[in-house]
């Protein structure tokens, strides 16, 4: 499988998340909804939203170099902008905003179908780099 | 709705209230972007010597708030919240800038970020927030 393709971990496989492109600094990430990830309001889950827009800030910092190794994110902020409904698929673009030698910060924009904006969100991750 | 002839009131008002005290001043102005900037001094430092994370949490609020009111109609304006920030790098002295921008407006909530940049153009912070419609002139705004 490729690089793009193979997904990166259970819980990726699990809620369908798929890489779709990676330049360096941003990482898109798509999540097909199913009536699985339903909230009471037969809207998707905020929750789904804040895992799919968290991979892919979380994929955009593998895109740098020096590389890095390990990240775990520490914040993990969204507003909600629109409902998403069961059944389109959402494409969250993560982006880097500032890249440090132990902290990276994020930003990520999540669409609906025709680019309606769903989510913005943002994410700070600890981070271990490669040496220089 | 674009609001050009506040965009241009705000462009053209004196500093007042907390913005005279900071020294902080509105320096770009068009519907759902406004720039605010303040000259770094040590009034506006703490302890450790750098510009203290509430004067730059200020002027980002401002912009945001400011570049969401230049797409309300006359009689409304907003209030914060809900705001985050992260600080990225620290600054001592020079220009700052805060770049509020609208993201989304709804009918009850309004979305806006702010970039707030160093005389150099390097990002010191980066800030988004969530406000509220208000009536204007009631004291909330």
């Amino acid at each position: 499988m490729s690089e793009l393709t193979r997904a990166p971990s259970r819980a990726w496989a699990w809620l369908g998340l798929t890489l779709v492109e990676t330049r360096e600094g941003t990482a898109t990430v798509e999540m097909p909804t199913t009536e699985d990830m339903a909230n009471v309001s037969g809207f998707v889950h905020g929750g789904m939203i804040s895992t799919l827009a968290d991979s892919a800030m979380g994929r955009s910092l593998r895109t740098l170099t020096p590389g890095v190794v390990r990240a775990m994110s520490f914040d993990l902020k969204l507003n909600f902008i629109s409902a998403a409904r069961i059944g389109e698929t959402l494409r969250a673009t993560g982006r880097v905003v500032h890249a440090g030698r132990r902290t990276v910060v994020t930003e990520c924009r999540v669409e609906g179908p025709d680019g309606k904006l769903v989510a913005t969100a943002s994410g700070t991750f600890s981070v271990t780099r490669e040496k220089e | 709705m674009k609001n050009v002839r506040r965009a241009q009131e705000l462009l053209s008002a004196d500093p007042a209230g907390w913005m005279e005290t900071l020294g902080a001043r509105i320096s770009e102005s068009e519907p759902g972007r406004v720039v605010l900037e303040l000259e770094a001094g040590p009034q506006h430092r703490h302890g450790g010597g750098v510009v203290q994370g509430g004067v730059i949490t200020q002027i980002a609020d401002a912009a945001m708030g400011m570049s969401l009111a230049t797409l309300q109609e006359d009689g409304m304006w907003n209030t914060t919240i809900e705001l985050k920030i992260n600080f990225i790098r620290p600054v001592v002295s020079g220009r700052i800038r805060a770049v509020g921008r609208v993201v989304e407006m709804k009918q009850t909530l309004l979305f806006s970020e702010a970039d707030v940049v160093d005389e150099q153009g390097r990002l010191v912070a980066r800030a988004s927030s969530t406000c509220m419609p208000v009536p204007e002139g009631q004291g909330r705004e």
